[in-house]
Order: C-alpha cells, then structure tokens, then sequence
C-alpha cells in the first residue's frame, strides 16, 4: 500500500528530466534510505514505477528522485505533469544500496554515464558529510552533450570543492563547453588511482560499463572492488514478480547494487543463447 | 500416524452427507464443477449437488483461488482538492477449498514459502491463505494421462503433508485424515459420521500409494536428471534452440502452471475520478515481459524464455531459495502447449541433445 508524499519542488534538468522533491508527513517515519536504494513511485491512476533514490540520505521527511520522461512511459509521462503541491504514492525504500559502510578509509572512485548519476549523487552527498570516513572521492561524470548533464549546480560545487576531485565529459560539445570531450574510460587516464586502495561505484548504459571495467582492469583494479547499480530491470521491487530475475538473482531484493563478479554471472546467463 | 494427524474412516456412502455439512459451517465452498464442454474448474459452489466428483483435475489449478489470475492492491478516488483517497478492498471471506487434487496441495506449500516465508511476506497472499481450509481428495489412479507427479521430489498421488483434511479412497471407504487446526473443525463437523481408523486400511492406504507410484503412471519425465544438468549448466544452446523452436511466447503453460507467481502491476481506471491498482498474471513466456527503464527489451529470444522458465523451476540455485523443484507434476503444461513442449519433452531434451530427441 502507498504512502503519500506531496511535491514540494520540481526541479527542470534537461528536456526530459525532472527532479521531484516530495515530502512525506511529519506521522510518517520517512523514507529512512542509504544510497544506492530506490523507491516505488505512483501516479495514482496512472500507475508505479521503480526510481533511485538521489538526494542526501539525512533527510528523512524530504527526499527526490530524477525521472526521465520516455514518450511511451506509462507512469513517467504523467509524472512529469504533475505540480508542486500534487501527491505522489511512495513505496520503500527496497533494495541494499552502495556498500558505503563496508569500505571505511579506502579511496573511491565513482562513475556515472547520463541518468546513472542520480543514486551516486546520494552516495556523493553521504561521503561528504562523513568526510573523514573516506581517503579520495573522484568522481567521473559523463553525459551526450553539455545540456543533458543531470544537477549542473552540484556539479560544479563539486568541481569546486576541496574535499573531492570532479572530471567531467561530453560525448558532443557545444561553442561553451570548455571541458572535456570523449567517452568516460578516457576519464580514467586523468586521475590517478592507487588500485589495491580503490572502490569503484558504477551506474550507466552497457556501452559505457564494459570499456570502464575492462580499463579498470587494465589499471589493477579488482573485479571485487566494482559495484555496479543495475536498476533498470524492476518492477515490483518486493521480489515477487519475478521481472528483474537474472538466472537466480532477483536485481531489486539481491541488488540492485551488484560487485562485477556477480553481474559478469548474470551477463553469462543471459548471453548463453 | 505421526506429526498429529488424526485418521478416521468415512464410509463412502455417508459422502455426500459429510459435503453437506460443509455448507453449515458457514464458510464458502469451492469445489471442483463441470463447465459445458466438460472442463472441470475450481468453482464457489452452494450445495453439494453442483459438484462433480468424477472429476479427475480442473484445467486451472485451483491455487488460483489463493493467487486469483487479477486481483486488487486498492481503489483509488481522485479529488479536486487534497490527497487521492486510497480504499483497501475488503478482505477475504473464509472458504473451504473441496478436492484439490495431491499436486496443487504441493504447489500451495510451494506457494506458501515463495509468498509467505520468503522475505518480504505478499500481503495479499497471506490475508486468502489465511481463511482457506484444504480438504484435499488423494488420487487413487492418475487424475489424467498427463499426470506425472510421482517422478517430481515431494510430489506423489497421496499427499503427506500440507493439506488442513485428506480423503482417499480405499476400497468402498474413504481413508481421512485430519492435520490441522482447520482440519480439527471439519471433523468436529463430521464427527458423527466417521469411525476411527483401523491400521488395516492405513496399511491398505499405504499399499496402493506405493503401489500407485510406481505403477499406474504412464508418463514420465526425468526431473531428475533435467535438474543435474540445468544446475551444472550442462546444457547446450541447441537444446534451448529447439525448445524455443516449438515455443509460441503464448505464456500458456505458465498461466496454467500452479507454481507459477509472476505478476504484472497496473492501474485500470474506472472513469475520470475512479479506478483501481491490480495486479494481474504475467508470464516470462511474453514477449513484453523484461520491458526495462527505458523501454527496451534486452535479448528476449523464445530460446532464452525457455532457459530462463526451466531454470527458474528446474534449477539447484532456485531449489536453495525455494526449498522445492518448481514442479508439481500436474501436466498441465503439456495440456496447454501448442508446441508440444510440456515439461516432460523438456526434460527428455535436455537429458537428451536435440538431434536425437526430436520428433
């Protein structure tokens, strides 16, 4: 059964992405997530549909999600015409989220592609107000175009930022880009990494993962030192529907935060036939 | 008799007295009917007259008056002004399910703990689970010839555990045993009609189950070998090939099948104001069914759907989780493929590669 949260803001990220603050009632516990969960979110009447979680996991009564609008999109399409002050049915938070607590002290390397960044934003958030708890914070973002990166303010209080180092890419610039234009594996060859010390978290398009991970090895990174978010694959996110099941892996009750090995599993399954 | 079970004898003419007293206890009554050309479904019923117990087994496992095909998550009312009214439906009525058959009395174990003891617990689920009382009617013979449930682990033409009563025919009297508390209501129900159990019939009983295993079945699938080689992953592309070949993506068998559990989530309006959250059966047979975030769907081949259903039902990782095969032996596969692809070909292909198995 859905909770009901009211959008508080709305925030425009690109042509077809928006970032929606909802603000669940002070009875209501919260949504009381770490980063890396997700959500059930419904238009009542319309229907439900799984997004990440992405703002800072100490807000307990108002939290956002960014949603990309599809033109098929059964629940984004109406989602995205909803108004401030509109009410939006909340389940979850579900599934196990980034291992932030388990790698204390190490560097960590976090890599986005296009709608990948909004659950690492979380992490990022998270890793900043526990900033001792950490060695380097890097970041690797890439988008299309300079127009399509996601929270272009907290992009550059990051860049700007003394407590992490930020490297941005576009695959096609524009006359005011003045940053870097390649794919994201090219990103990787303008940090430098200490590879027995470094935790990569990853989420994006196939393209991008498979050239990151296999320069990752390249670098000596250990396969068991990448997670991966997997999340697009949900529906139910209870693990009874059965949508997300990869061989024996449910993405949204075993995931859908997976370490590469798991996910090499999984992509062996699925590309057997 | 161990685990608490009490056996008692119903002489086979004070039958349709004891379906009867079922109506007085006040609960629904599901029984098994005829439909006019002749299927048999699992169907609320209003007095004994109505059933039909010729029957050999529905062609839907009555599991899905616990799992129903469509069912509501809630109602919803729109307003101009404030939060949607969000209306639970009400619950479940208690009901007696008469007659389920020896395989769907499996499926609802395999239901229980897929549903209920699997973490998180299905709400839903649990609320029909709870009012439902099992008698279920042992087989005496195969049900039909499509029945295969004594080459499936656990599974066999006499249940021995998981139902609340259990009736089998033995000679002109019919062996019934009582397991659970429910179980204990009906047969205060009944009590004037039974007679305590004499050793000889259990013995008798347990004869011609031994005896029904092993003989009377005619068709059998090699469960056991299907799952040695799903689980070591042993099997070559070319079976999955061949399955797939003769696969429609209809999603019959799994419609159909008594374990099956995947479900699809939507929001069906009413009208403008009004409208309600289902959740209704899906099957990973459908060509839609891994539509992902952005509406893509990922390599979905009939070969790869049909990997992916025997390895769900067929596979050591899954029997981890599950405690259980995903199969109960029913036969109502090989009834709804068109193809021809029930899970005893499947098994014989997978045991056995394709060029020499194919027909």
């Amino acid at each position: 059964m859905p909770r009901l949260a009211v959008i508080e803001a709305i925030e425009i990220e690109t042509k077809t992405e928006k970032t929606f603050s909802l603000r669940l009632p002070d009875d209501d516990p919260g949504m009381v997530f770490s980063p890396g969960q997700f959500a059930e979110f419904s238009v009542i009447g319309a229907g439900e549909a799984p997004f990440g979680l992405c703002s800072s996991p100490k807000e307990r009564h108002v939290f956002q999600t960014t949603v990309r609008r599809y033109a098929s999109g059964a629940v984004t399409v109406p989602l995205h015409r909803l108004q401030v002050g509109d009410y939006v049915g909340v389940r979850g938070p579900m599934g196990n989220g980034f291992p932030l607590g388990e790698n204390l002290g190490r560097d960590i390397v976090i890599i986005a592609g296009g709608l990948g960044l909004p659950t690492l934003r979380s992490a990022i958030f998270f890793m900043l107000d526990n900033r001792d708890d950490y060695g380097q914070v890097v970041l690797l973002y890439g988008a299309r175009t300079p127009e399509d990166r996601l929270y272009k303010e907290d992009l550059q209080d990051w860049w700007d930022s003394p407590y992490m180092e930020c490297h941005q890419t576009v695959d096609v610039a524009d006359d005011y880009w003045p940053g870097y234009v390649g794919y994201v594996p090219e990103l990787l060859d303008r940090v430098e990494l200490d590879p027995p010390r470094t935790t990569v978290l990853m989420c994006g398009p196939g393209v991008m993962i498979r050239p990151v991970v296999s320069r990752l090895v390249e670098m000596d990174v250990g396969q068991d030192q990448m997670y991966i978010n997997m999340e697009a694959h949900m529906k139910c996110g209870v693990g009874k529907c059965g949508h997300c099941l990869i061989g024996d892996k449910y993405v949204c009750l075993d995931g859908p935060v997976f370490r590469y090995d798991e996910v090499e599993e999984m992509q062996a399954f699925q590309n057997a036939i | 008799m161990d685990r608490g079970i009490r056996a008692c004898i119903l002489a086979g003419e004070k039958l349709p007295e004891a379906l009867a007293q079922l109506f007085a206890l006040g609960d629904r009554v599901i029984a098994p009917t005829q439909a006019p050309k002749g299927d048999i479904f699992f169907c609320e019923v209003e007095s004994a007259a109505e059933m039909d117990l010729s029957y050999g087994n529905s062609l839907v496992s009555p599991t899905e008056h616990l799992r129903p095909p469509k069912e509501l998550y809630f109602e919803y009312r729109l307003k101009d002004e404030g939060p949607p009214e969000i209306i639970p439906p009400p619950p479940p009525s208690p009901f007696i399910l008469f007659g389920i058959r020896p395989c769907d009395v499996a499926a609802v174990q395999y239901l229980d703990h897929f549903f209920l003891e699997r973490e998180p617990a299905d709400k839903l689920y649990g609320q029909r689970r709870e009012v439902a009382t099992l008698i279920a009617m042992a087989c005496v013979e195969p049900a039909a010839e499509t029945c295969f449930c004594p080459c499936c682990e656990g599974g066999g033409p006499v249940s021995d555990s998981g139902y609340d009563v259990q009736l089998t025919r033995v000679g002109e009297e019919y062996l019934v045993e009582f397991a659970t508390e429910k179980g204990e209501r009906i047969r205060r129900q009944w009590e004037s009609l039974l007679a305590p159990a004499t050793p000889e019939i259990i013995e008798a009983r347990d004869l011609q189950k031994e005896k029904a295993g092993e003989e009377l079945f005619e068709l059998h699938a090699n469960l056991a070998a299907a799952v040695r080689r799903v689980s070591a992953d042993t099997v070559s592309p070319a079976t999955w090939e061949e399955i797939g070949r003769h696969c429609y993506g209809c999603g019959g068998c799994s419609y159909l099948c008594p374990v099956c559990t995947c479900f699809d989530v939507n929001d069906m309006k009413y009208d403008e104001e009004s409208g309600a959250r289902i959740r209704q059966m899906d099957s990973c047979r459908l060509f839609g069914y891994p539509r992902e975030a952005a509406g893509g769907v990922r390599g979905f081949s009939l070969p790869y759907r049909a990997r992916m259903y025997s390895y769900h039902k067929l596979s050591y990782e899954h029997f981890k989780k599950q405690g259980r095969y995903g199969c109960v032996g029913c036969g109502r596969c090989i009834i709804a493929c068109l193809g021809h692809m029930g899970m005893p070909t499947v098994c014989e292909l997978i045991r056995r590669p394709p060029t020499e198995a194919t027909s």
